[in-house]
């Protein structure tokens, strides 16, 4: 039995922060739907088990919950089945009844309820939905009494963290990774955790397929499985379906020089475009380094889908360069060096460095301008 | 510079050639009156230094006299630099200008114009206009100028700062300093007010208001989406109750109980009637019985009753019998006990007269016996009276009172007085006779020898043998004062008289006697009334006599009464009595017991016969019961009649056993109330569960239906991504605003920076003027200090009472501050090698007496360095400045002119 298994599409996840990128990154997570169905459809797979999270909110707007049905119902030889997650639980009036009465493809099957769903002759899902964002108890225990016929493949689907793991998913959902030998699992199908990661020989999490954030899964990505039966080694492959490259750099910023090997070292990464980026700064710079360093992100933001530098570890200390360009002798260089021995006190809050540093970058680019006119 | 001399000519009043001369280096005053031409001179003299010789304005053309023909001429001597100059100009006609320098020609024309100002360090101005007079405008003060202190020129204030650059070091870039100053403030103008709060339109606020905003669509979304998951919770609760609900087991089984219920109330029900009725025909059973077993016990007891009052009456009549014998008895105990009381009546009447025989004895023994005594006490009493008596005829014999013998010492001692006033008027009468004189003398007829001598009171006549007699009459107030006298004496032995004494001592003494007899008679008196005290009120005399004369009778009539012609002896006599009163005693209680008997006897007997009559009435009673129970039992209580109730009784209680067994049966097979009132509670209570079930089924139901509308309406428009969206926004939009706060901190940071930093300079700039200014300041203003200005100008003045704002002060002493900062500017350049004269024309004219002395002293300390020009009209009140006196006098041509007319 050969299918996909992918969870944690966040459909709907906001991406405001991001300005103007926003729609592309909302475009993106529906991308994946595709890359999914393309997959499938070019392995000849029929069946993709989504281990929740398939929307981001339990409320999306109306064009959001019905997006995904759209890309899905597009491949009709391919059966979506869909798990409720701690993001979309399964409640009352809530999404899943709502995506019922939306005039539901044929080929998306959500999967509500705890008993097992035979999706091929012979082999069984065994889904675990959530009917809230927490649950205290583990929901896959029903499996291990859950009857089949003899020699039937039984498949468990659920969503939440894998217990004595240090899972960055959220709290509650316990989930025993030992399940498939009490249950006689021949492959449990794990979302939550947007990673994807092998947790034992037939438990794995899928990852996400469109990354959100980074410091998570690089690129989005799928399993292929390959399940055989309950004493069997299933087999699994890694697919990349997702479209953008979310990564965290960090770079030491100390003179003019390391901030054009910076910019070198990021345009190396390649495909740029589809690269999310955040860049935490660090070291001492001085004010022309500073501006050098602001120069130098405003043309590499041009150049990246996204860049999110952070230079609240970057000291701002001016040189002697520095405050002679300010003034040679005169009253603004007095009060260059007066900024400059405030930056020294031992005594100065972080909010106070920084307000010191924006003061004398802003002096000289008051100064500079005024050299420039 | 100082200035030398300053000579006029067709200037103003000085239509001819006029000088200023006695100027010095120091203090120079010029005193003159109003119209004197004071002003005018300092005009022409700062218009002969300032101004072009070919200039021609209105200025110059009213400086000219009054006589238009002749030209303005001007010509000042001065010092400067080593050399003594002399510009002399002509303006408007023949206009001319000629420098020299120590004595030789230096410039002319405008050449010595400009010279001039080079050598006064003035700039020249452009074009054909004079220069800009640099410390020489800040320093000359024109009239009704020196209450104000105008900024100083440019080239005044490039001067000052160029003199204490030179010394301080220079506040460089100071103007790119102000510049940034002004783009920063400018630039935080736009983000904040002046008073530090977020401008309205600016970008801190809008950033504020941004946030602000989202914020409270981001907590009015939270809300809605709380409201949300509440209603879905309560929904998934609502839904697991109403699948528990409508489980149908649960309404069978609540359905069942209730008909089992139902069926147990019935059933109990019907059994309690069935008790009811077998209870009430038990009760009739018992009632049946309990009337026959009355009737027959009411018969029997009619027998019963009519034998008991035959057994009774028989007995009575037993009694009656027995009593009527005992009654006859008790008659002649009766008699028996009143003969014997009678006979004890007799025997206690013989003691009772012994009895009184012997006490009658022993009165008449004891009146005896008091009459001796009363006696006796009549024998005392007639002595005191006898005495009393003879006590009041001597009393009655002194007729001598303490007043009359008051009266008679009175008239004593004026015979005293008088005889002493007498002999002391009375004229003294010496004789001495010489021894060979043969001749007598008498006085009043009586013979005198020699060496006699007398007082002569009355009429005296003394004879002298064989010479005469001589007469001497007293005067008229000594035979008054002797009639007087004799009165007195008249009076005095009369008063004797009435005392019965012949002297005042036998007086005394016969008072003090009928003091003596007075206390005598007071203790007979006293003891007269001891002696009567037991007799009552009266004469205690006939009271005794009275008392014993009646004793005597009673004793009489004792000895009567006793029948004895002589009384047997007291003691034996009271011997005989208390053995005959023993034996009153003893027959006194014999008598009592006689009587006692005898009440005894009376009261058997009359017991005896109140229960014979007793028992007579219970037997005729008793009688009559009988009889009237012998009739009744004649009807009711016959054999037969017993016989026939004896039978409906034993039926009657057959039928009550089994009334009563049949009941009991049906107790045991029925619930009691308590029981029966419990199956119904519970019929109720189930009955209640099933309504409550089913309408707290429809209750969910309806809840349901509101909340999934609820939800669906609430949740049909993408609650929860909206709200998503908008906290992203929120976090934006709360970077946004933190960065626009940490903007506006570091504008705010560098502004303030900027500020203090040229705050800071100028303080250091301006300490050199500071420290001119001090002394003349302090002086004048003890303890205070003065700010000025980057340009010079006073700012504030700071002392105790605060600061003052320079604009604020009054006009005396804004102008004493105006003329100090000009003295303090002058020092500060004639320390520096500029000294340029400080020209006051009529200055202080606001300064009270202890201000203008200061000033003067002022400027007599600024005169040290340099030159100090005062004009004043005010002769009197700057006549304590001292200095040196400018006059004005001829110039050198009138004055030559006056010369060659001499």
């Amino acid at each position: 039995m050969r299918f996909i298994h992918t969870a944690d599409w966040q459909i709907g996840k906001v991406f405001k922060r991001f300005g103007e990128r926003e729609a592309l990154f909302r475009e993106a997570r529906l991308a994946a739907i595709d890359s999914i169905g393309e997959l499938a459809m070019r392995d000849g797979i029929a069946h993709v088990l989504v281990a929740g999270d398939v929307y981001d909110v339990q409320t999306p707007l109306p064009t959001t919950l019905r997006a995904p049905l759209e890309r899905m119902r597009r491949f009709d030889r391919v059966c979506w089945h869909l798990l409720p997650g701690n993001h979309d639980p399964h409640r009352p009036k809530g999404i899943w009844e709502q995506i019922a009465a939306a005039d539901l493809p044929a080929n998306v099957r959500p999967l509500l309820d705890p008993h097992p769903v035979e999706i091929e002759p012979g082999v069984y899902v065994f889904p675990a939905p959530l009917t809230r964002r927490a649950e205290a108890n583990d929901l896959t225990a029903w499996m291990d009494e859950a009857p089949t016929p003899p020699g039937a493949v039984r498949i468990g689907l659920a969503h939440g963290s894998v217990t004595g793991f240090d899972s960055q998913g959220d709290a509650g959902n316990l989930i025993d990774p030992s399940r498939p030998e009490k249950a006689g699992l021949a492959y449990l199908a794990l979302g939550d955790w947007h990673r994807t990661l092998r947790i034992g020989d037939r438990v794995w999490y899928a990852g996400t397929p469109e990354p959100d954030r980074v410091d998570s899964q690089e690129t989005g990505k799928v399993l292929v499985v390959e399940a055989h039966g309950a004493g069997d080694r299933p087999e699994i492959r890694e697919e990349i379906v997702g479209k953008y490259r979310w990564l965290t750099l960090a770079g030491d910023i100390s003179d003019e020089q390391s901030v054009l090997d910076l910019e070198t070292r990021l345009r190396g990464l390649g495909a740029l475009p589809a690269l999310v980026l955040r860049l935490r700064l660090s070291g001492t710079a001085s004010l022309a380094v500073r501006r050098a360093l602001q120069a130098s992100m405003t043309r590499l933001e041009s150049a990246i889908c996204h860049l999110d530098f952070d230079d609240a570890a970057l000291r701002t200390r001016p040189t002697q360069e520095d405050l002679e360009r300010i003034d040679f002798d005169g009253a603004l260089r007095r009060v260059a060096e007066t900024l400059q021995a405030r930056l020294g006190a031992p005594t100065l809050s972080p909010d106070d460095i920084a307000v010191t540093e924006e003061a004398l970058a802003r002096l000289y680019l008051l100064v500079s301008e005024g050299a420039a006119a | 510079m100082i200035i030398r001399s300053l000579e006029v000519s067709g200037v103003g009043r000085f239509a001819s050639p006029t000088r200023l001369a006695g100027f010095s280096p120091g203090l120079n005053i010029l005193s003159a009156p109003n119209e004197a031409g004071k002003s005018t001179l300092f005009r022409a003299l700062r218009t002969c230094l300032f101004q072009r010789h070919s200039s021609k304005t209105n200025d110059i053309a009213q400086l000219a006299s009054n006589d238009a023909n002749l030209p303005v001429e001007i010509v000042v001597s001065f010092s400067t630099g080593g050399h003594d100059y002399v510009i002399r100009k002509q303006f408007i006609r023949s206009a001319m200008a000629h420098l020299t320098r120590d004595g030789a020609d230096f410039a002319r024309g405008a050449q010595a114009d400009e010279l001039v100002w080079e050598l006064l360090g003035m700039t020249p101005g452009g074009g054909r206009g004079g220069p800009d007079t640099g410390s020489f405008g800040l320093l000359w003060v024109a009239q009704a100028k020196s209450f104000a202190f105008e900024r100083p020129s440019e080239a005044a204030e490039n001067e000052l700062n160029a003199l204490i650059a030179a010394e301080v070091g220079a506040l460089v870039g100071g103007e790119r300093a102000r510049n940034v100053l002004q783009r920063v403030s400018a630039s935080l103008l736009e983000r904040e007010t002046e008073t530090g709060r977020p401008k309205a339109g600016g970008p801190l606020r809008a950033a504020i208001d941004a946030h602000a905003e989202l914020v409270e669509r981001e907590e009015a979304l939270g809300r809605q989406l709380a409201e949300l998951e509440h209603d879905f919770a309560e929904l998934a609760r609502i839904r697991s109750e109403l699948a528990r609900r409508r489980d149908p087991r649960l309404k069978g089984e609540m359905t069942e109980r209730l008909a089992k219920a139902r069926e147990a109330r019935e059933a109990g029900n019907t059994a309690a009637a069935v008790l009811a009725r077998m209870e009430i025909e038990r009760d009739a059973a018992r009632d049946r019985f309990a009337s026959a077993k009355e009737r027959l016990s009411a018969a029997l007891s009619t027998q019963k009753r009519l034998a008991e009052a035959r057994e009774q009456l028989a007995v009575l009549y037993a009694q009656i019998e027995e009593e009527t014998k005992r009654h006859a008895g008790s008659d002649a105990l009766v008699d028996k006990a009143t003969t014997e009381l009678a006979r004890a009546d007799a025997s206690l009447e013989a003691r009772r007269i012994e009895v009184g025989r012997a006490e009658a004895m022993l009165q008449a023994i004891e009146a005896g016996e008091r009459i001796s005594e009363w006696e006796t006490r009549r024998a005392e009493v007639t002595r005191l009276v006898q005495r009393r008596g003879e006590i009041d005829v001597a009393l009655a014999g002194i007729a001598a009172t303490p007043e009359r013998l008051q009266e008679a010492r009175t008239l004593r001692e004026t015979i005293v007085t008088l005889e002493a006033r007498l002999e002391a008027q009375a004229a003294r009468l010496a004789v001495a006779l010489q021894g060979d004189a043969d001749r007598s003398v008498t006085i009043d007829g009586a013979p005198v020898a020699d060496g006699h001598a007398q007082t002569l009171r009355r009429r005296t006549e003394i004879a002298i043998s064989g010479v005469g007699t001589i007469t001497i009459a007293p005067a008229e107030a000594g035979i008054s004062q002797e009639r007087d006298l004799a009165e007195a004496r008249s009076a005095f032995n009369r008063a004797l008289h009435d005392m019965g004494v012949t002297s005042l001592a036998a007086a005394a003494e016969a008072l003090e006697a009928a003091r003596d007899l007075r206390a005598e008679r007071k203790s007979l008196a006293e003891r007269i009334g001891t002696a009567g005290r037991d007799l009552g009120s009266g004469d205690p005399l006939g009271v005794l006599t009275e008392r014993i004369a009646q004793t005597q009778a009673l004793m009489a009539q004792a000895i009567a009464r006793a029948g004895a012609g002589e009384l047997p002896d007291r003691a034996a006599l009271h011997e005989s009595r208390d053995s005959l009163r023993d034996r009153e005693r003893e027959a006194i209680g014999h008598r009592e017991r006689r009587i006692s008997a005898l009440q005894e006897a009376r009261e058997m007997r009359a017991g005896i016969a109140s229960r014979l009559s007793a028992l007579r009435a219970q037997a005729e009673e008793l009688a009559a019961r009988v009889a009237a129970a012998e009739l009744e039992a004649a009807e009711t209580a016959s054999p037969d009649a017993v016989a026939h109730r004896r039978a409906e009784n034993d039926a009657a209680e057959t039928s009550l056993a089994r009334a009563q067994a049949a009941y009991e049966n049906q107790t045991v097979n029925t619930p009691d109330a308590e029981e029966r009132a419990a199956r119904e509670l519970r019929v109720e209570r189930l009955q209640q569960a099933l309504d409550n079930h089913q309408s707290e089924l429809a209750r969910l139901e309806r809840d349901a239906e509101l909340l999934e509308a609820g939800i669906r309406r609430i949740g049909a428009d993408g609650l929860e991504e909206r709200l998503a969206a908008l906290t992203a926004e929120r976090e934006i939009a709360e970077r946004d605003k933190a960065r626009a706060e940490r903007e506006t901190q570091a504008l705010r940071l560098l502004r303030d920076t900027i500020s203090d930093t040229l705050s800071e300079g100028r303080t250091r700039f301006l300490a050199p003027v500071k420290e001119n200014l001090r002394p003349f300041i302090g002086a004048l203003f003890p303890g205070a200090e003065l700010d000025i200005g980057d340009d010079f100008t006073p700012a504030r003045l700071i002392r105790g009472s605060g600061d003052e704002g320079f604009s604020t002060l009054s006009d005396g002493t804004r102008e004493q501050i105006a003329v100090l900062v000009r003295l303090a500017l002058g020092a500060l350049l004639a320390a520096r090698g500029r000294p340029a004269p400080i020209i006051l024309d009529d200055a202080l004219v606001f300064s009270d007496d202890d201000r203008i002395e200061g000033m003067f002293d002022a400027l007599a300390r600024a005169a040290e360095n340099q030159q100090v020009i005062i004009l004043t009209c005010r002769s009197r009140a700057f006549a304590p400045i001292g200095g040196t006196l400018l006059r004005i006098e001829p110039g050198e041509r009138e004055a030559g002119l006056r010369m060659a007319g001499e």
